[in-house]
């Protein structure tokens, strides 16, 4: 009986999932966009609708205030950006929903028109990486205005309970049922009998056939983007009393959703919303056996359940989600040769003494800065080479880091290994792991990869790190400093020379060696035979597999080698620390790991070099910081998310194709050469 | 014919009630160009995805290459036993230069392979400069393709065939989008290939072109091979006109 | 002389920046059928794909029903204007129903699907069938009646008879002069089959690689034959030896 009460009571969550889950399947069908970050949506209105009933407030997402550095640098204020619209003391529910809602239609539009219609044309990757950006970008500004702390929900549904079946529950859970079947019904009625739902099944089948026959798929998109949020934002608002306001949780509602969407092929609203509240009911089952049943082994299940879905919709429905009949695709960004020309060697060699006077003679927080931007190196050229070289999309860096992480805690300070020996077992332990879950992704490419590698890293970190018993009770384990031929190197071990003030420039001096070796590494790959056959995969698959490349080896070779990257950057992250906790290495981390990686250029090492000054805590963060005044740290994952849609829209090189380019444009100018050479030859012009 | 280096018997391609290839037995013999001809839907282009791999579930009948059965074997596995082809659509890696496109192509990268190749670097095979001399390439080899013209293009896709040991060059219309210069062109560049050891097989819509250059021409209508024959024959069946003209036009 | 519906003037157009159709000179007038031949791979398709917005105009202009043709954003307005298109593979949207397909012709509101019907009687037992279940012919019957209810005053046809048997083309080719007698649309007709297409048409072009190589009405096209064979067939060898 008390299972079948907790299944009822899953109601709630399942809800959730399916109205997320349904309009994923509104916005695919409508525009093939798989958006991820329509959880984030939810959470924004159900935060705005909170905000109108207790302050009587809209929400103003952060704006960038344009003399900021001036200000800072003088230390006055000049211009107050507004943070919220006051409307009054609180607003009565209904005109509080109602603006909620709006708030819903009006993100809707602008993921529509400021970002996927400019992408209409573009590759996947662009499409994922954007909507990921609008995940991070949401989530980032609910921080800002609302602090991360749960927060005390206003309630619209009656608090009342119902004896049903012999059960007394509340009666919201069954309310939220019924408003998710009719919502499903609807919608399949919408699809199925108007004029709107056929041209709307005839876009999606093939746009150009559509389109000859007038379908003007632009408009059919809008409309389905406003629905989809709206539906959101609405059971994100009548739910959230029951699962609880926080910016991750909603937001993080996207992964089960998008099983749930994916179990129905993105296509049926039927199966999703179904999938969608079975997911809720089997997940509140789980969590009372798994309390209750002696024979459930403590295996955190409930949180992984997302994970298996996801996998099992992988397996039972195929890899291919119904793909549209699109018009034409757009490039992706330029993998440079790299070229070691007399300039550059010696731009490298500037760049990294600089590197070397900051860590042995700056102050505290700039040497620090310069060791989190290091790691950060490390991880963004764990994504340059799959990402940037193979066009595959991992959302699970920051995982396979904390893999890393806890391996050296565990080889190195638990069982006593020599560091070297540690930190080696540690990055063939990550590269392993790497190479294992890249098994699922193997036959599967775009959108389906990103959702898998998303859901394996959430389940890595609820399913392990957060593990009792497995990862230390706590979340943390120390890790004993690294030290070579008997000389300690760890952050906070003395060193000969400086001022003797942690981080000592022992382990700043290991880092730069550490990250200038997997620079060299990577740029290496790039220029030997497998870095070739990377960029043919991601060139053309079905071209590489006639040219005899075999797709899937190199693939699993590209997670592979960056899972070690990224072991790599992990297990300096634990020696930085002096311990492995569980919360450096999580989802959102991940997000942003790829955000200013992709800022940076995804595809070049130059491009990881600049995601890594920009990267939490970076050189270039601490530099803004300390010099500018500027608090840019609780911004972080706001911008970005706001310039990850930028460059995915406007850019795809990131900065260092940016770069390349406008300083070719500007060599070129000097020379008065008017002749349109394309930017690949840039390293050329400056030797 | 024992000595072809390909035979197909039977082949037959179904797409759910669709049959696209019907039972089709042609051959391809050392030293010949043969040609593939027949109108737009005939089936030209699913019979090499077919004969090439990729289309493991809906091909069925024999396809002896080199004396060993191609039907079910991967086509990264048919590349390495020499039997390579090109895309009407080109399917060039842009990302990287002409050169690149060849060495990629050039041989099966093994674990050890890759990494004495990433520690020791790129052995220099002569094979690709060799190649790239015949296609009358070397000026170009460190451009990007897509940077050349669309001729130039289309022997890039040639050359990345022939680098890997073909033991039979499957052409998927090479000289479509070619205007007639950059056709004839072609014809005498696949003509140099054929001469130089290679067999071609080559399906394409310029009846001048396959008619020039072919010993000999295979020709489907309806996935249903309906002659086989040197140009002249060809070029004298009356069902062959009747195919490309329409049916009651051949009646002059 | 009616208003010309299509005027295209040294049109080169292709795909990545490579032109597929040279300085193509060509133009329709409303009520009249005219062939666009030509083997295959010579660029009609591609022009066709043009004239719909969804191939890039590299140099020349394409005028329809006296406007220039929109960007790939703003295609969907050709078929509002009444250009109707029906592409080579007839653009039958598979998983929707023939019912479904029909009403696509129209947006807002209901479709009156009778005028379709009365030109292929066979269509009327077909309205709730899913259009992949179709046969080839039906399919091909099913996109231009959805063509005629886009009531078209210029209508473009690729690659009718593709795919077909004989027996089925040759009936559904005399429909499309009926068309354009019937609605004074101009017509548009791309064939590889000369001869079912100039036994329908007023004038024809011919297309090779890209180039336009002969153009004319269709009773010239039909006494000079053997030109048009050798096009086909393979000009430059055929031109060395004596024809046939």
């Amino acid at each position: 009986m008390r299972y079948f009460e907790f299944g009822i009571l899953g109601f709630g969550t399942g809800a959730v999932i399916a109205a997320i889950a349904l309009g994923l399947v509104v916005a695919y069908r409508a525009s093939g966009v798989i958006n991820f970050g329509h959880g984030a949506i939810a959470a924004y209105c159900a935060y705005s609708y909170n905000s109108l009933r207790t302050d009587g407030e809209i929400p103003i997402p952060p704006l960038p205030n344009p003399v900021a550095p001036i200000e800072g640098l003088f230390n006055v204020e000049i211009f107050n950006l507004p943070t919220f619209i006051s409307v009054g003391d609180s607003v009565a529910t209904i005109p509080a929903l109602v603006i909620a809602l709006l708030i819903a239609a009006v993100l809707g539009l602008i993921a529509h028109y400021a970002v996927f219609r400019l992408l209409r044309y573009a590759p996947v990757l662009a499409k994922v990486v954007a909507s990921v950006g609008i995940m991070i970008l949401l989530q980032g500004a609910i921080v800002i205005r609302y602090g991360s702390r749960a927060k005390q929900a206003d309630r619209i549904l009656p608090d009342d309970t119902v004896d049903w079946f012999g059960a007394t529950l509340p009666i919201d859970r069954y309310l939220l049922l019924g408003l998710v079947i009719l919502l499903t019904v609807g919608l399949w009625a919408l699809f199925r009998y108007t004029a709107f739902g056929v041209a709307t099944r005839a876009a999606a089948e093939n746009e150009r056939f559509a389109t000859l026959l007038g379908v003007n798929a632009d408009s059919q998109a809008v409309v389905s983007w406003v629905l989809a949020s709206v539906l959101a934002g609405l059971v994100g608002v009548l739910a959230s009393p029951i699962i609880g306001l926080t910016p991750n949780q909603l937001t993080l509602f996207i992964i089960p959703a998008l099983g749930a969407a994916l179990l129905g092929r993105m296509s049926s609203f039927v199966v999703a919303a179904a999938a969608g509240v079975g997911i809720g009911v089997i997940q509140s089952v789980l969590f009372l056996l798994e309390q209750n049943a002696s024979w459930v082994p403590d295996l955190n299940i409930p949180q992984a359940l997302p994970f298996i879905v996801i996998a099992l919709a992988m397996i039972l429905r195929g890899e291919t989600l119904p793909s549209r009949g699109a018009i034409t695709a757009g490039r992706l960004p330029e993998a440079y040769v790299p070229k070691l020309t007399r300039a550059r060697v010696s731009a490298y060699s500037v760049l990294i003494a600089v590197s070397v006077l900051i860590v042995m003679f700056a102050p505290f927080r700039f040497r620090s800065g310069m060791n989190n931007t290091m790691v950060g190196v490390m991880l963004g050229l764990s994504l340059v080479v799959v990402t940037g070289y193979v066009g595959q999309i991992s959302l699970m860096q920051m995982a396979v880091a904390g893999l890393g992480a806890y391996a050296v805690a565990s080889f190195g300070t638990d069982a006593g290994l020599p560091f070297v020996v540690a930190l080696v077992l540690a990055v063939l332990a990550a590269t392993a792991i790497g190479a294992i879950v890249s098994l699922p992704a193997l036959r599967t490419r775009g959108a389906s990869l990103a959702v898998i590698t998303l859901a394996s890293g959430l389940a890595i970190q609820e399913f392990l790190f957060k593990h009792e018993g497995w990862f230390g009770s706590a979340d943390t384990r120390n890790t004993d400093a690294p030290s070579l031929f008997g000389f300690e190197m760890g952050p906070n071990s003395s060193f000969p020379i400086g001022d003797g003030k942690i981080p000592s420039p022992g382990f700043g001096l290991l880092l730069i060696v550490i990250t200038v070796l997997c620079a060299i590494s990577v740029m290496r790959l790039r220029r030997s035979r497998l870095g070739q056959q990377m960029l043919a995969v991601r060139a053309n698959e079905r071209a590489a597999a006639a040219a005899g490349i075999s797709v899937a080896g190199v693939k699993m070779s590209a997670f592979a080698i960056s899972s070690a990257l990224a072991g790599m950057a992990g297990a300096f992250t634990a020696f930085k620390l002096g311990q492995f906790t569980a919360d450096s290495f999580g989802i959102f981390v991940s997000l942003s790991v790829l955000a200013f990686a992709y800022l940076g250029g995804i595809s070049t090492v130059g491009g990881a070099v600049m995601a890594g000054t920009l990267f939490a805590e970076g050189i270039g963060i601490v530099v803004t910081e300390e010099w500018f005044n500027l608090n840019v740290q609780e911004y972080t994952a706001y911008v970005a998310g706001f310039f990850l849609i930028l460059t995915a829209v406007y850019n795809n090189e990131g900065i260092d194709g940016f770069q390349r380019t406008q300083f070719y444009n500007l060599v070129r100018k000097i020379r008065g050469d008017r002749s349109p050479t394309p930017a690949a030859t840039a390293e050329e012009v400056t030797a | 014919m024992s000595t072809a280096t390909l035979q197909t018997k039977g082949l037959t391609v179904r797409f759910g009630g669709l049959l696209a290839v019907n039972d089709v037995d042609l051959d391809c013999r050392p030293g010949e160009l043969t040609g593939l001809i027949g109108p737009n839907g005939a089936g030209k282009t699913t019979l090499i995805d077919a004969v090439t791999g990729f289309l493991p579930k809906n091909a069925s009948g024999s396809v002896n290459f080199d004396g060993e059965e191609a039907l079910g074997t991967a086509p990264s596995r048919l590349a390495h036993r020499g039997l390579c082809r090109t895309w009407q659509t080109l399917e060039l890696f842009d990302d990287i230069d002409v050169r690149s496109n060849l060495e990629v192509a050039s041989s099966r990268l093994t674990p050890m392979k890759a990494l004495r190749d990433y520690f020791r670097g790129s052995d220099v095979d002569e094979r690709i400069a060799t190649t790239l001399e015949l296609l009358n390439l070397s000026h170009v080899a460190d451009r990007s393709p897509s940077e050349l013209s669309q001729g130039q293009r289309k022997l890039v896709g040639v050359g990345r065939a022939l680098v890997a040991d073909a033991k039979l060059l499957l052409l998927d219309e090479p000289a479509a989008g070619l205007d007639r210069q950059e056709t004839v062109w072609l014809g005498l560049q696949l003509r140099r290939i054929v001469e130089a050891g290679t067999p071609i097989l080559m399906v394409d819509h310029d009846m001048g072109l396959v008619l020039s250059v072919s010993d000999r021409i295979h020709v489907l209508q309806f996935g249903k091979l309906i002659a086989s024959g040197t140009p002249e024959e060809i070029r004298n069946n009356e069902q062959v006109i009747a195919a490309y003209l329409g049916a009651s036009g051949g009646d002059e | 002389m009616s208003e010309r519906v299509l005027d295209i003037k040294g049109l080169h157009a292709g795909y990545d920046g490579v032109a597929v159709v040279r300085d193509l000179d060509l133009y329709v007038e409303g009520g009249e059928v005219v062939a666009f031949l030509g083997p295959n791979g010579a660029g009609k398709t591609t022009t066709l794909m043009a004239v719909s917005g969804m191939v890039q105009i590299l140099d020349g202009s394409i005028t329809v029903l006296g406007r220039a043709v929109p960007k790939l954003r703003q295609a969907h307005l050709l078929a509002r204007w009444g250009v109707s298109h029906v592409p080579e593979n007839r653009g039958i949207l598979f998983q929707l129903s023939v019912e479904e397909n029909l009403q696509l012709a129209n947006r807002g509101g209901r479709t009156d699907v009778t005028p379709a019907i009365d030109y292929f009687p066979a269509l009327g037992d077909l309205l709730k069938r899913q259009a992949g279940l179709l046969s080839g012919g039906e399919q091909q019957m099913l996109a231009i009646g959805r063509a005629i209810l886009c009531k078209p005053k210029f209508l473009m046809i690729d690659e009718m008879s593709l795919g077909l048997a004989p027996v089925i083309y040759e009936e559904l080719m005399p429909i499309v002069r009926r068309i354009a007698d019937d609605t004074g649309a101009g017509v548009l007709l791309v064939e590889q089959h000369a001869d079912l297409a100039l036994a329908q048409s007023d004038r024809a072009y011919v297309l090779n690689h890209g180039d336009l190589v002969m153009q004319g009405t269709a009773e010239e096209l039909i006494r000079d034959r053997h030109l048009l064979d050798a096009t086909y067939l393979g000009g430059e060898t055929l031109e060395e030896e004596p024809l046939r």
